[in-house]
């Protein structure tokens, strides 16, 4: 199941849609089909997302991934005529969460009639993400998709997410190469919106360094607890584990925060799944696995499945690589 | 994040040259340097072990020249090595009783240097051209190409009518 098989379409969605097979198993079939990425591939997640009865974590990962399968615009009509009739229909947060950021990300005209449903939204994830969602609407028709700001988002060093907010353009404005700028930025709720705050976020991303990694960090310690919101926290978590060059640093922080037993389900989530990507040993997070919270055993299961994965993948790469 | 801060490097263009081709997009057919020897792409797969992180891509290949087999992994997100290749179309106008064969470029001139393929991957061409040249209705016409000093008969299609 590690080494994807663009032949084995029905062979994953068979996987993704059994109810009665470990989650962690279904997710590995969901990021097959999510690199396969085919017409198909999306029918397959339109119907596991329809008969799952419990999992939000699968749940909103299925979400997460149609955001990312914008590959024709015959791809880019079917989702969101998906994700249209997800924004109707009562769901879990973080699964409407995910969803308003996918239909975001493929940037449908209808987005910002769609999300005058939440107008009024108590939810403080679900606020925040549709404020971001509109924000960087409105960014992208301002900047031509970047261009008036110089920005090339397809040349950007992470070019292969659709995320909430892009990079400042450092190059043409050198003050944002200054992390402590970007920190005091990132930290800072009472003199900047959440979309500046990404930007500051997407920035460090971009300079891609140990120092920017520490900058990140401190969204996630108990002192600054108060000043970034779970939505904030759970992209950190998110963006630190694609940093693969450089995430080291910032394991001790994520430990720290997924222990926190007041922290919110969105964040210990996240992080679980990211510290999957980035440690070797399970029993860091041992703890968590007969979690009471659902999506937090979950997260712990399939974090322990990524680090599986991973070694068996470098296990076959040795022998590949030392013939 | 301004355009030359992200220009791939080329090498040069020459024959024996090589080039730099993302390797998360290589397929089928394509061609890749795999542990030092240029190689027809048999068969690409990728994995992803978790949410996070670039594929890993692991290649096999099969060396156009010697017709040896190699593997190896890349990340997706790497930029691998291709040998450049010159191609040149002939047109066929001998086939020696030792498999050499007589070739005629555009300009009249005669190439005699070149065997048919006798590699197993490379065993439909050689019958296709065997085919079109006893029959003898239409022009064979066949590519040659070049890369790291070496050349090689690699594909063949039929021409006017003699």
């Amino acid at each position: 199941m590690i080494w994807i098989d663009h032949d084995k379409v029905s062979e994953y969605a068979a996987t993704l849609q059994d109810l009665t097979l470990p989650i962690p198993k279904r997710v590995s079939s969901l990021w097959c089909l999510r690199t396969v990425s085919s017409l198909e591939c999306l029918d397959a997640l339109f119907r596991a997302f329809e008969i799952e009865q419990s999992s939000e974590l699968l749940k909103h990962e299925i979400c997460y991934a149609l955001g990312q399968m914008d590959k024709s615009p015959e791809h880019i009509e079917k989702i969101q005529n998906f994700l249209e009739k997800v924004l109707d229909e009562d769901h879990p947060k973080i699964v409407l969460h995910e969803a308003v950021e996918a239909l975001g990300n493929i940037n449908s005209e209808n987005t910002l009639k769609l999300l005058k449903r939440f107008e009024n939204e108590t939810s403080e994830i679900l606020y925040e993400t549709c404020f971001l969602t509109i924000k960087l609407v409105e960014w992208r028709e301002k900047t031509e998709n970047g261009k008036t700001e110089g920005l090339n988002l397809s040349k950007l060093k992470f070019n292969t997410t659709n995320d909430p907010a892009p990079p400042f353009n450092f190059v043409r404005e050198p003050k944002y190469k200054d992390i402590q700028l970007l920190e005091s930025i990132i930290l800072d709720n009472e003199n900047y919106d959440l979309f500046e705050r990404y930007r500051a976020l997407f920035t460090l991303r971009e300079l891609n360094t140990e120092e920017a990694v520490i900058a990140m960090c401190q969204c996630m310690t108990k002192e600054n607890s108060k000043k970034c919101s779970a939505l904030l926290k759970h992209e950190v978590a998110f963006i630190l584990a694609q940093m693969e060059e450089v995430f080291k640093v910032s394991i001790p922080f994520l430990i720290d925060c997924v222990a926190n037993e007041e922290e919110a389900p969105i964040v210990r989530h996240e992080v679980l799944v990211s510290l999957g990507d980035m440690i070797d040993d399970k029993s860091l997070l041992e703890q968590f696995v007969n979690h009471p919270d659902q999506i937090v055993n979950e997260s712990c299961q399939v974090a322990f499945s990524y680090i599986d994965n991973r070694k068996a993948v470098q296990e076959e790469e040795r022998l590949i690589n030392a013939q | 994040m301004e355009d030359d801060e992200y220009q791939f490097e080329t090498g040069d263009a020459g024959s024996g040259g090589i080039e730099k081709v993302s390797a998360g997009s290589l397929k089928k057919g394509d061609l890749v340097m795999i542990k030092g020897h240029p190689c027809k792409v048999v068969s690409f797969s990728t994995a992803k072990t978790g949410k996070h992180g670039s594929a890993k891509a692991m290649v096999t290949g099969i060396d156009i020249f010697s017709s040896n087999k190699y593997e190896c992994t890349f990340s997706t997100g790497d930029n691998v090595d291709a040998p450049l290749m010159k191609r040149q179309e002939f047109t066929l106008i001998n086939i020696e009783d030792d498999g050499y064969v007589s070739l005629m470029n555009d300009a009249g001139d005669v190439k005699e240097d070149l065997k048919l393929p006798e590699d197993e991957w490379l065993k439909d061409v050689a019958d296709k051209i065997r085919e079109i040249f006893t029959e003898g209705k239409k022009e064979c016409l066949v590519a040659v190409v070049s890369a790291m000093g070496n050349e090689k008969i690699i594909s063949v299609k039929e021409g006017k009518d003699v």
